[in-house]
């Protein structure tokens, strides 16, 4: 996964709000995730796929830190949420 | 000493949870019907395969097949067959007594057949606190039921013993079905909790000697409602290192994990529920009730402790954000 990746949630991934938490479930695996405000922020950017590079614009605009520390924060956050199938990649941005 | 189970063919009406029930075994813990109308669930006694073919999931106890149907067999007691919700085969062991049956339909088959009709059974007895649901959850031989006396003693309604059956998809936030108002206690429980208690209840049943259970049936008008708001989940644990008890909020991941690991016969009841289904009620009832660990030193030796704590911990449970 690389900045010009394009990712997308998973179809099978459900999700509720609870007590300000944002809780997911990927209905196949039946595994469980928990998402911190960060990760949350990320969920609700990948509303529709995205590049990764466009996400990482988009944090820049929410949260303090240099461009490169975001991306590499935020593919750590993606490779995380890929291990657990919560999102997927698609076919690369050109 | 109690004849052992003889299949008459005769079924007797009673209500259950608000369904029309007709039963062979009878069940002096419901309250019998009179509306002459239609069942929607059966109890009888027939027989029981020894085995589901295909099951997706098998535990000592308990398993379950690929179309929902779920078996439970125990040892000197008898098998039981759950299928569609709305029926409970009961095939009993030689020379088991009809209270035995009885102690493992409601502690067993009853969760399986809630489940099989839509609703979330919590391994967990509920008491009232001013017109809403309290679910004392926990392990086995925590004292759930111990403190679900304790707690009644002092005016709270039972709502549930074992099994807390709970419509997650009540339009106004999860819900509470009161269930046959019962509490099984063990020997030492029922020794220990019954001296002063003045609710009116029959005199203690012993439902199996060789495990020192007794059953206390509870002798009060049914709630108003068919249904009690659920206010808090209270999980009880032990930590023999805590010098008095303490609570614990659970919230968003934890609340979801904590209901999910006390439902009623876990491992079985996974395999009763679509994923999606599951998350959903799972999700619902944490985001709308309180969730909380409570944990002492010890149950019985502090009841009165506990119970007091309980009281005031649920006055100080957080309402949903």
């Amino acid at each position: 996964m690389d900045i010009s990746s394009k990712i997308r949630r998973c179809a099978k991934v459900l999700e509720a709000e609870i007590d300000g938490e944002v809780v997911l479930m990927n209905s196949v695996s039946g595994s469980y995730c928990g998402l911190d405000d960060i990760g949350a922020e990320v969920w609700r950017q990948l509303a529709q796929p995205a590049a990764v590079g466009e996400l990482c614009t988009a944090l820049a605009g929410v949260y303090d830190g240099d461009r490169a520390t975001i991306e590499r924060e935020t593919i750590a956050l993606l490779q995380q949420m890929a291990s657990q199938q919560l999102i997927e990649q698609t076919a690369a941005s050109a | 000493m109690t004849p052992s189970v003889t299949a008459t063919g005769q079924t007797q009406p009673y209500w259950l949870c608000g369904w029309r029930l007709i039963s062979e075994p009878e069940l002096p813990e419901l309250n019998h019907r009179d509306d002459g109308l239609a069942p929607e669930i059966s109890i009888r006694f027939a027989e029981v395969p020894e085995i589901l073919e295909d099951p997706v999931v098998r535990t000592p106890f308990c398993s379950v097949s690929k179309d929902g149907r779920a078996l439970i067999t125990i040892a000197a007691v008898g098998r039981f067959l759950i299928r569609n919700g709305t029926e409970i085969l009961v095939q009993p062991a030689q020379s088991a007594q009809p209270s035995a049956i009885r102690l493992f339909l409601w502690d067993m088959a009853f969760g399986i057949l809630c489940r099989q009709r839509g609703f979330f059974p919590l391994h967990a007895s509920c008491v009232e606190f001013d017109g809403e649901a309290v679910a004392l959850a926990g392990h086995s031989a925590m004292g759930k039921s111990t403190l679900a006396f304790s707690l009644a003693a002092r005016g709270h309604r039972v709502l549930a013993d074992n099994v807390t059956v709970i419509d997650a998809s009540a339009p106004h936030g999860p819900a509470v079905v009161p269930a046959p108002s019962f509490l099984n206690l063990w020997r030492d429980s029922l020794n220990n909790a019954e001296a002063g208690v003045a609710f009116p209840h029959d005199h203690p049943e012993c439902m199996r000697p060789e495990m020192g259970k007794y059953q206390i049936r509870i002798r009060e008008a049914p709630p108003a409602r068919p249904a009690l708001p659920l206010r808090a989940v209270l999980t009880l644990e032990f930590d023999t290192m805590a010098h008095q008890p303490r609570r614990e909020t659970l919230r968003g991941l934890e609340a979801v994990r904590l209901l999910t690991s006390q439902m009623s016969l876990r491992r079985a009841m996974v395999a009763l529920w679509e994923n999606d289904i599951l998350f959903q009620h799972s999700s619902r009832i944490a985001a709308n009730a309180c969730i909380e660990r409570l944990i002492s030193r010890a149950a019985f030796p502090e009841l009165e402790t506990l119970t007091s704590f309980v009281e005031t911990s649920v006055t100080r449970c957080p309402l949903p954000a």
